[in-house]
């Protein structure tokens, strides 16, 4: 949010039905500047556009559109979606009192221009890069969150981000630039066959990685095309045993006078098979004896490249619409149309005209009108899977789950002043919090989701909502409570305050006394205000994103 | 404490609950074949143990070694004989070669996927991985879905065992939905994790009643079929919060005897576990052991102190499902994603390879002490008997009694085979 100070000026000024308390971060933090972005390009031409393309297309199959989500569901949505966790309460007032009718897009771009930000979705593509397999994490790969977020951060764009990655000439073990290397390695030395499946996968969205063996019945592409591409990553090795540092200079100090490499034994009839290096859909290194990685990475993030930024729109669509414009995302193929095909066409564009800027694209899908129907189906609209005539609602990932429970459970009480009497009180740190486990841990127990999943299906099992209800640390009674009960007098005032601070809305009447019932006799005792909490965590508003 | 008595007791209660048919001897049995006689064949399996190798085991080093070929493909292990004439194992698979009688050693596998993750997918779905753009239930989820009791007390399918990466390929339902996922039980020599609340149970009650009227409300007002969805799990979880469903779980409750028997080593506490889930009525457990993955030299020396363990393990879940009666009624596979190259490679190891590899099956009901399928002298072709991953998984269905010609429709509205177009059940074994 812009500034803790606008809260409370906000709050003082705003006498309806408000709160007389508000949870903020700890202090320290609430006077740190978030860095603001001034968006560089104007979404509304955009904008407009997908909202013509969505809407010719409901129309084609005859299919209207739910209605368009609340703003308590807009702030949720595009706080989980953009910065990967719940709202702030500070937040959450601000927004849902805040009159201007363009609030959802100074909220965007106050979301976009924060570190969260970048972290999120830094966060989301070291997953992506990182092979369920990979069993020791190399340090470049956990450093690569960091490194990425601050690429993100400073609007580098993807062109040249992906191009870096693929390039470098850094210790594979330890540079976070040298992530991809390390994920796809095999006992530290890149393998080219790794390294041309996650190209395809990761950055091109094709599925060439069956080509490695054989010819896919499905796809166009040959063990050709596909040894062809590994060949650009023949070269790559680490300069020597103990010096991990990436290299394509010959061992023996030589010029290089070929491209090719031999296909690998294990690798279908094809093995043994001397192939040259090849861009897919043709086109030969122009140089023998330079260096094959930037060559590829030229033609990779070219803007006439017919994958690459499609690719990424296609990512970064389904990331905020639960569904990609092609599905499954790394399957652009003839035969597999995508759903809006002018839509995607023209995202790509803007895309590639935006040098690249992964920011302005996904403030253009969130403010758009797919973005912002409701999740809830109409009777007609309820067989739709592929218009998004509704908001696909999916349950929130590892990442995101543990960084809400965080904000859930560990909030800091400020008092606020009625309006017109006292100025507000100094804001309360809790004496104590609730300290959750290493994100680690948790992700690994909670399961691995990656930009890869999507679709409407509730992802958790049993073992995970077991531990959400029962986890010592998760449902202890957190320290917060002492404070609201100390700051807040009113029942319902505390309620929802809870509701605030779990679902970034009020209660409804009905809902606030259904709550009440469980507060004991002794309202001044938080156990049963601990009971509220417990619901509301453990509860599907919690745990979906919708 | 003795657990006998007390694991009799739950189970008998279990099986008033779960209605699931669990044959425990020949009676409880001939009363199920009657009721389902019209759909099923009799002889047809309740239950599955998957013994999952994870990283691929060497069909050379262990089920179909070539005494006779060279050093380069013979390997580092001497074949010996079996209980079946001229049949041979490899050396460290001793007890399983003194029942060889008992199994059915599936030596014509020839699968395309040479890939750990997508071969781990194939295999436990016998699509391949984004066929036809969907996700594919693994086996378990299938058995979940076809034989398992929406309402039981526990989960329909548990998988155990400390995987090296990530559970996807087990946990993934595919359009199964998740209902059917596994409950992963990561250590099986612990307790279930996170059963007891953290308040008084009035309290407990108190909020879920609470809880269950928020859900109910959201499920009416917004997105219907994730709150389905979450609402089915979280009455499951509930659901391993009683006592009995709990304990079922917990290996305490055998004799040390019986825990020793198994070996002191997490694949036999998890084989013993999963005897424990199928007598309470579970109709698929998997069982998971990584480290066959063998590159190099150096794993293949820890694999070789692995293969005495997981022989010694497998062997007794046999014995012991067959003492107490279960053997007939459930399937017991022991199979991983892949093979290993017949030649061992430069660094004395052995690669993937998916070409010609070897599974076992046992129990069920099927007819054991045969070999199906043969190998060529060098391991490197399937001569007769080829099983494709669409006919194993055809196997498996007949087997369990489900159709697997019948097709499903998905929640995306596409009707999809159970198994893959062509696959055929193994004559052999029925």
């Amino acid at each position: 949010m812009k500034t803790a100070a606008r809260v409370i000026v906000l709050l003082l000024v705003c006498s309806t039905s408000a709160l007389d308390l508000a949870v903020a971060q700890a202090p320290n933090k609430s006077k740190m500047k978030e860095p603001v972005w001034t968006p560089t390009r104007d979404a509304e031409p955009i904008v407009s556009a997908i909202n013509r393309e969505w809407a010719a297309e409901l129309k084609r199959a005859d299919i209207k559109p739910s209605a368009r989500c609340l703003d308590s569901k807009f702030l949720r949505r595009a706080a989980l979606d953009l910065t990967g966790r719940i709202p702030t309460l500070p937040q959450t007032i601000t927004f849902l009192d805040d009159d201007s009718p363009d609030k959802r897009r100074e909220l965007v771009d106050s979301l976009l221009g924060s570190r969260n930000y970048s972290e999120h979705l830094a966060r989301c593509w070291k997953r992506l890069i990182q092979p369920p397999d990979l069993t020791s994490t190399k340090s470049s790969v956990d450093r690569f969150t960091p490194w990425l977020a601050d690429q993100l951060a400073a609007g580098r764009g993807w062109n040249d981000v992906v191009r870096e990655l693929l390039t470098a000439e850094v210790d594979l073990t330890r540079e976070p630039r040298g992530a991809f290397f390390a994920a796809n390695n095999e006992m530290a030395v890149p393998k080219p066959s790794l390294l041309a499946a996650s190209v395809g996968r990761v950055f091109l969205g094709v599925q060439i990685g069956c080509a490695e063996c054989h010819n896919h019945p499905f796809t166009v592409w040959t063990q050709e095309d596909f040894w062809g591409l590994a060949a650009f990553f023949g070269r790559t090795r680490k300069v020597s045993k103990g010096d991990f540092t990436l290299t394509e200079a010959s061992e023996d100090g030589k010029q290089w006078e070929v491209t090719s490499i031999t296909i690998p034994e294990g690798s279908g009839k094809a093995s043994g098979r001397v192939v040259a290096a090849r861009l897919l859909g043709g086109g030969e290194p122009k140089s023998v004896t330079d260096a094959l990685r930037p060559q590829l990475a030229e033609w990779l993030t070219a803007d006439s490249n017919p994958y690459f930024a499609r690719a990424m729109v296609n990512r970064l669509w389904a990331h905020c619409m639960g569904r990609g414009l092609v599905e499954p995302l790394d399957d652009q193929r003839e035969g597999n149309e995508p759903t809006h095909p002018e839509l995607l066409d023209l995202l790509a564009k803007e895309f590639i005209a935006s040098g690249y800027d992964v920011r302005h694209l996904l403030g253009c899908i969130v403010l758009s009108e797919p973005y912002q129907v409701s999740a809830q189906p109409t009777r007609e609209n309820s067989d739709d899977r592929t218009r998004h005539s509704h908001h696909v609602a999916r349950a929130i990932t590892p990442d995101v789950l543990y960084d809400s429970l965080s904000i859930a459970l560990n909030p800091t009480i400020v008092s606020r002043a009625v309006p017109g009497t006292k100025p507000p009180g100094k804001p309360m740190k809790s004496t104590s919090t609730v300290q959750l486990e290493p994100r680690d841990s948790f992700i690994r127990f909670f399961g691995r989701a990656s930009l890869d999943d999507t679709g409407d299906v509730f992802s958790y099992g049993i073992p995970q909502l077991l531990r959400l209800m029962n986890d010592r640390e998760l449902t202890q009674q957190p320290p917060f409570l002492v404070d609201l009960l100390k700051l807040e007098p009113d029942v319902p005032r505390r309620i929802e305050t809870l509701f605030l601070i779990a679902y970034s809305r009020r209660p409804s009447e009905a809902e606030s006394h259904r709550l009440r019932q469980l507060i004991a006799n002794d309202i001044e005792s938080p156990e049963g205000y601990a009971s509220i909490l417990w619901v509301l965590l453990n509860s599907t508003e919690f745990v979906v994103h919708d | 404490m003795h657990a006998s008595s007390l694991s009799v007791k739950f189970n008998r209660r279990c099986l008033m609950q779960l209605t699931a048919g669990a044959a425990f001897g020949a009676a409880a049995r001939s009363t199920i074949v009657t009721a389902q006689a019209a759909e099923t064949t009799p002889r047809s399996a309740k239950r599955c143990v998957l013994l999952w190798m994870d990283g691929g085991q060497s069909q050379t080093d262990s089920f179909d070694p070539k005494p006779e070929a060279g050093s380069q493909v013979r390997g580092q292990f001497a074949a010996i004989d079996t209980k079946l004439p001229g049949v041979h194992f490899a050396e460290r698979f001793s007890k399983l070669a003194a029942r060889a009688d008992q199994l059915a050693i599936v030596r014509g596998m020839s699968t395309e996927e040479a890939d750990h993750g997508r071969a781990r997918i194939f295999m436990h779905t016998g699509f391949r991985p984004g066929q036809g753009g969907l996700n594919y239930p693994t086996l378990g989820a299938l058995v979940s879905a076809e034989l398992g009791q929406e309402d039981s007390m526990l989960p329909n399918f548990v998988a155990t065992g400390v995987p090296l990466g990530k559970y996807d390929f087990v946990t993934d339902t595919g359009y199964r939905g998740p209902r059917h996922a596994a409950l992963v039980h990561y250590d099986p020599s612990q307790p279930l994790a996170h059963v007891i609340p953290s308040v008084d149970s009035q309290t407990f009650a108190r909020r879920q009643a609470v809880l269950a009227e928020i859900n109910a409300e959201y499920a009416r007002e917004h997105a219907r079929l994730i709150a389905q969805g979450h609402r089915a799990v979280q009455e499951r979880a509930s659901k391993l919060m009683t006592a009995e469903a709990a304990s079922a779980f917990d290996l305490a409750r055998e004799s040390t005897e019986q825990r020793d028997r198994y070996g002191k080593h997490g694949f036999g506490q998890g084989c013993l576990l999963a005897r424990r889930l199928i007598e309470a009525g579970v109709p698929f457990v998997e069982v998971y052991q990584g480290n066959w993955d063998i590159h190099e030299a150096k794993v293949v020396a820890e694999v070789r102190e692995l293969m005495p363990v997981v022989d010694h393990a497998v062997v007794t879940l046999l014995d012991d499902l067959r003492e107490r009666g279960l053997l007939e009624s459930t399937l017991v596979i022991v199979m991983g994603e892949f093979g290993r190259t017949p030649q061992v490679n430069r660094v004395g190891g052995r690669d993937h390879f998916s070409k010609a590899w070897t599974t076992l099956l046992a129990g069920g009901g099927l007819r054991t002490g045969q070999v199906i399928g043969k190998t060529d002298d060098k391991g490197a072709e399937v001569l007769d008997g080829k099983v494709s991953a669409r006919d194993f998984m055809a196997t498996i269905c007949r087997t369990m009694g489900i159709d697997h010609s019948r097709q499903v429709m998905t929640p995306i509205g596409r009707k999809v085979g159970i198994v893959d177009q062509g696959g055929t059940p193994i004559a052999a074994l029925f």
